[in-house]
């Protein structure tokens, strides 16, 4: 059990956790969310279809947490830029988030429909095909497509909008 | 380009993911200059959306403090719990030595049975709730019995 918990953080872990980033812009939080990901996903490792790849059954997880965390924290603007320029001694990984137009981009990203949000980041952070976002969000192939494309267009809008 | 309706972005969006395999669509996209000029908008579009990528990684020890939150460590809280379990006992005795050979003679044996029980319940129970449950149960139930032999001891002399 552990050993599969090992392989699943060794290929996921670092994705789950760039997914948590963007939504909470948070690291702390991110790897907090990360953590109780991997959590829930031993404690149901029972119910987890070894026959496919764990990508888009731990997404499932962090997404889950990723909105609880939104809903808990909605009235907290998350302001990824800002709350890294506050740390007196940013790591490489801070240094790469402040990193320029990362604050309109977060903005942007914030001010989305959640819907078009998390289909937008399971394709650019998660890395995930239509077919996994499909199963993660449990959406119809087409929904995706259209989610996809549309979340896409209204990204390049408020950031064209922010300039 | 007679052959096949020119395609909607959708369409050339999923192409442009490799999501879209079927070499027709393809091979029109290729060949239509209409269908170009939407190919452009909408690979612009996929290129500003690249822009979510991070490279943060997570920290080197993240793994090894995951392990320390999954490990469970049953041994010292079952070892704890039937030192407490133990106390009771020996409180008893030591307060009212009679109370528990009369207890074994009356032969009611079914309270032992119940008190075991109990006592197991409690171990599962702390496995759910946590160690912090069932220490605090067991604590106030040494402190519930040596109130009660305490009491006993003064109104028999």
């Amino acid at each position: 059990m552990q050993k599969l918990l090992q392989d699943m953080v060794e290929t996921y872990g670092n994705q789950v956790y760039r997914l948590a980033l963007r939504y909470t812009g948070n690291m702390h939080q991110a790897q907090d969310i990360t953590q109780e990901t991997f959590l829930r996903a031993y404690k149901h490792l029972d119910r987890f279809d070894r026959s496919k790849p764990a990508g888009p059954w731990l997404f499932k997880i962090a997404g889950n947490l990723c909105r609880n965390w939104l809903r808990d924290n909605r009235e907290v603007p998350v302001e990824m830029a800002d709350n890294l320029a506050q740390s007196t001694n940013p790591g490489p990984e801070e240094i790469y988030l402040e990193k320029e137009g990362e604050k309109e981009l977060m903005q942007a990203l914030n001010n989305m429909p959640l819907i078009y949000r998390e289909v937008l980041l399971l394709r650019h952070v998660g890395e995930l095909s239509y077919t996994e976002i499909g199963y993660t969000l449990s959406l119809e192939l087409s929904q995706v497509k259209n989610r996809l494309y549309r979340g896409r267009i209204m990204l390049k809008e408020m950031l064209r909008k922010g300039e | 380009m007679t052959d096949i309706q020119c395609l909607d972005e959708v369409t050339i969006q999923a192409i442009i993911d490799g999501e879209e395999t079927d070499i027709s669509l393809t091979k029109h996209l290729d060949n239509c200059p209409a269908c170009q000029g939407l190919k452009k908008q909408v690979a612009e579009l996929v290129k500003t959306s690249d822009g979510l990528r991070i490279d943060a990684d997570l920290p080197p020890e993240f793994y090894e403090n995951l392990m320390d939150r999954i490990e469970v460590r049953p041994f010292p809280i079952a070892l704890l719990a039937a030192v407490l379990f133990g106390l009771v006992l020996f409180s008893a005795y030591f307060l009212n030595p009679g109370y528990i050979t009369w207890w074994f003679t009356v032969g009611i044996t079914h309270q032992v049975g119940l008190i075991f029980d109990i006592f197991f319940d409690l171990l599962v129970l702390s496995q759910a709730l946590g160690p912090l449950s069932v220490i605090t149960v067991l604590t106030a139930l040494v402190a519930i019995e040596v109130l009660i032999l305490n009491k006993l001891r003064v109104m028999e002399g």
